[in-house]
């Protein structure tokens, strides 16, 4: 389950998002993160680092959150990272959306250390970890 | 943890105005194709990153306003409703009240601007955006669409969001996707065809990973330091000179040589880079004035042209943060007294639109900059008129004045020749702050006006404020460096080659008459050289030319400008000091203000 040593990769192309996200999960005890800043670096990144957990922004230049979700979905060697996706409200559409591109969960900005924390503890359950 | 928190806020702010003044541009572009969906949506993210930002830090006002304008812009990209420009006003306004929430973050003033009236506003253009397209009134505006939970402090969970959420645990795990499309887990909902052509932009990720932001503080730290090096390596050249011309036998000496020169080459490089980390495209600025300039012609009725060119050029940090103010009063004067109003332009057989034209290009070591209108030019009878009547000169000091010299009177404190004070630029400062603002930059402004075709502001600016090539001269007993740039060329003539016109020195240059004037008297100094020649250097300021007599040229140096305190430098011609490479101080002459003293005084 909980583990520090999990390597996380937070995509948003605000950096004061970045550091903030970076900042609740250091409080969960994480240690491991890292950035990216659009789902095109995000991407290019997971492709050759050994990435546990992607927590990722929705709305982004080039590549957005949705775009990145399939794309990790339909390479043979990503498709089963957890991600995490954020959005600025509950948007019943989006959240569908987002669900059905195989989303593991999603969190509502803002969010404090203990919500990130519920919502990925259920992650790792369904994913029986 | 505070100092954490703080330096969030302090980055968040950075980036937020950042933000802000990237769309800024967008708007008015925006405005004129009526609708872009990739633009909308480039500001539409901003508004929704600026939000969520500051909902995690506590920002409600800021949260409340981007959000009401967030929503509006969506509704804009999505084509529920179409632009106008009460609804640009609107956004226009909220930009505005975004950056000032930022300002009072930034400067902790604690003020709480009351933005109530701006949410109001907010919500009344996006109604009449709504009934306009729909054609029937609508009630729920504020929060149509929108199921969110209002914003919260990072603290105090939203209560409300595990309510308004989707069963997400129902939810299988997706299976691995499908590599066609038609068996996408959801029939409704089509996915696309899994991976699209489209390659990840790896080159925007290199380009990001190749970006420091650092202090400023410690680039002119760095700065100053390449300076004092400058300084080491010009003393240093002058003690390896003076070594080798008595000891040149001494092989010791030829290595002292060899070393200097090559420290003199890194030391060049070195200043040329430091340079260059801070550079800044002039866009910076130009970005802020599509808005600047639809404001202004907006309410006094004018039709502008905007064009704007060069905007890539690049010039030092300080030029980005002081020749915004100069600018902005230029363009107002251009939109406020240059252009006509559309009758009179539709009467002297003119297109209605006027046009502004602000271009910026690089001419040796000088940034250049332009901004030229094609309105009714400068009247050089009003101007001198004016002049009289605010007894800046007397009726016969007009008389004698060349139109070129009288243009320049709009320059001199205390002179404004609109009638009526205007909003926009009628107030009593006017163009002589221009012209200070220019010469704390090294630079200076020139007009070029013709009558119904149109005036240009031409302002020249050194590429590199901190490093000068200067002549080194000496008059009397004292040296002074003097900026190489405006010198076009030096001549050794005897005394009697000068002549006296009416009390004026002159030298005829190249078959032209050029007024001369001794430094010695420029600077009142007593001692007076007494060779038989004298040594003057032509120098050329916009469009003016003038000689100054000297009784030594020294050489050239490259001099690092170290500023004097307690010295009025519009007044005293004294740019700043310098350390030479035998180790002396010495005073750096602003020949701008030298030009504005001596032609001034020149009777023509």
């Amino acid at each position: 389950m909980f583990d520090p040593k999990m390597k996380f990769l937070v995509v948003d192309d605000f950096s004061t998002m970045r550091r903030i996200v970076k900042n609740i999960l250091k409080q969960l005890g994480y240690e491991n993160i890292d950035e990216a800043e659009d789902g095109a670096q995000a991407y290019s990144k997971l492709q050759n680092g050994n990435y546990d957990f992607v927590v990722s922004d929705w709305n982004m230049p080039n590549m957005d959150g949705l775009e990145l979700l399939k794309k990790i979905r339909s390479d043979e060697r990503l498709k089963a990272m957890p991600v995490l996706m954020v959005t600025a409200e509950a948007e019943k559409e989006k959240v569908i959306t987002a669900i059905q591109a195989g989303v593991n969960n999603y969190i509502v900005k803002p969010f404090t250390a203990e919500v990130l924390k519920e919502k990925m503890d259920r992650i790792f359950e369904r994913l029986g970890k | 943890m505070a100092d954490e928190m703080d330096e969030i806020i302090g980055e968040f702010i950075t980036e937020a105005e950042e933000s802000l003044d990237k769309i800024d541009p967008l708007f008015i572009e925006l405005e004129a194709k009526g609708y872009d969906k990739e633009m909308l949506n480039e500001i539409f993210r901003s508004m929704h990153t600026i939000k969520g930002a500051a909902g995690f830090l506590g920002f409600k006002n800021i949260v409340e306003v981007a959000h009401k304008s967030e929503s509006i812009l969506k509704r804009l990209r999505d084509l529920e409703i179409t632009m106008s420009t009460k609804l640009m006003d609107a956004i226009l306004r909220s930009v505005d009240m975004l950056k000032l929430l930022l300002h009072h973050l930034k400067i902790k003033d604690a003020v709480d601007e009351d933005i109530n009236p701006l949410i109001t506003e907010l919500d009344n253009a996006l109604r009449a955006a709504i009934e306009a397209g729909s054609g029937q009134p609508v009630e729920d505006v504020p929060t149509a669409g929108w199921t969110e939970p209002p914003p919260a402090r990072v603290l105090e969970p939203p209560a409300a969001e595990q309510a308004t959420e989707p069963p997400i645990a129902a939810v299988q795990t997706p299976e691995p996707p499908p590599k066609k499309p038609e068996a996408a887990p959801v029939g409704a909902v089509r996915e696309e065809a899994a991976p699209p052509a489209k390659m990840p932009s790896t080159l925007s990720a290199q380009e990001a990973l190749q970006t420091l932001r650092v202090d400023v503080e410690r680039v002119d730290k760095v700065m100053d330091l390449t300076g004092e090096m400058v300084l080491v390596r010009n003393r240093l050249l002058n003690i390896a000179n003076y070594l080798e011309s008595r000891y040149s036998d001494d092989q010791n000496v030829e290595h002292l040589l060899g070393t200097v020169a090559f420290l003199d080459l890194v030391t060049s490089d070195m200043q040329l880079a430091v340079m260059k980390m801070r550079m800044q495209p002039l866009k910076k600025v130009f970005g802020k004035f599509p808005r600047l300039v639809r404001d202004l012609s907006n309410n006094i009725g004018k039709d502008v042209d905007l064009v704007i060119s060069g905007e890539d050029t690049e010039v030092d940090r300080t030029v980005i943060e002081h020749i915004g103010d100069p600018m902005v009063h230029i363009i107002r004067n251009a939109i406020d007294h240059g252009l006509e109003s559309r009758d009179d332009r539709a009467r002297s057989g003119k297109p209605v639109k006027g046009t502004l034209s602000i271009r910026a290009f690089q001419q040796g070591n000088q940034i250049i900059i332009e901004v030229a209108d094609d309105g009714k030019g400068i009247d050089v009878e009003r101007v001198k008129r004016k002049a009289i009547e605010k007894m800046l000169i007397t009726e016969e000091e007009a008389g004698r004045m060349a139109d070129e010299n009288a243009i320049n009177l709009i320059f001199l404190p205390g002179f404004s020749t609109m009638e009526k004070a205007t909003e926009l630029s009628g107030r009593g400062v006017g163009m002589d702050v221009v012209k200070t603002n220019i010469s704390k930059l090294n630079g200076y402004v020139e007009i070029m006006s013709k009558k119904g075709i149109g005036s240009t502001f031409r302002i020249s600016i050194p590429l590199t404020l901190a490093i000068l090539q200067a002549l080194m001269v000496r008059a009397g007993s004292s040296q002074f460096a003097i900026p190489l740039a405006p010198v076009e060329e030096t001549i050794k003539v005897e005394r009697r080659a000068v002549d006296n016109v009416t009390g004026q020195k002159v030298l005829v240059v190249r078959e032209k008459v050029c007024p001369l004037f001794e430094l010695t008297d420029i600077l009142n100094l007593d001692d007076r050289g007494e060779n038989d020649y004298r040594y003057v250097l032509v120098i050329t300021i916009g469009d003016r030319r003038f000689c100054i007599a000297v009784d030594e040229l020294m050489g050239q140096e490259e001099v690092v400008i170290k500023t004097i305190n307690g010295i009025e430098t519009d007044s005293s011609y004294i740019l700043g000091a310098t350390i030479t490479g035998e180790g002396k101080v010495v005073l750096i002459l602003d020949l701008a203000g030298i030009s504005r003293k001596v032609i001034g005084a020149l009777k023509v």
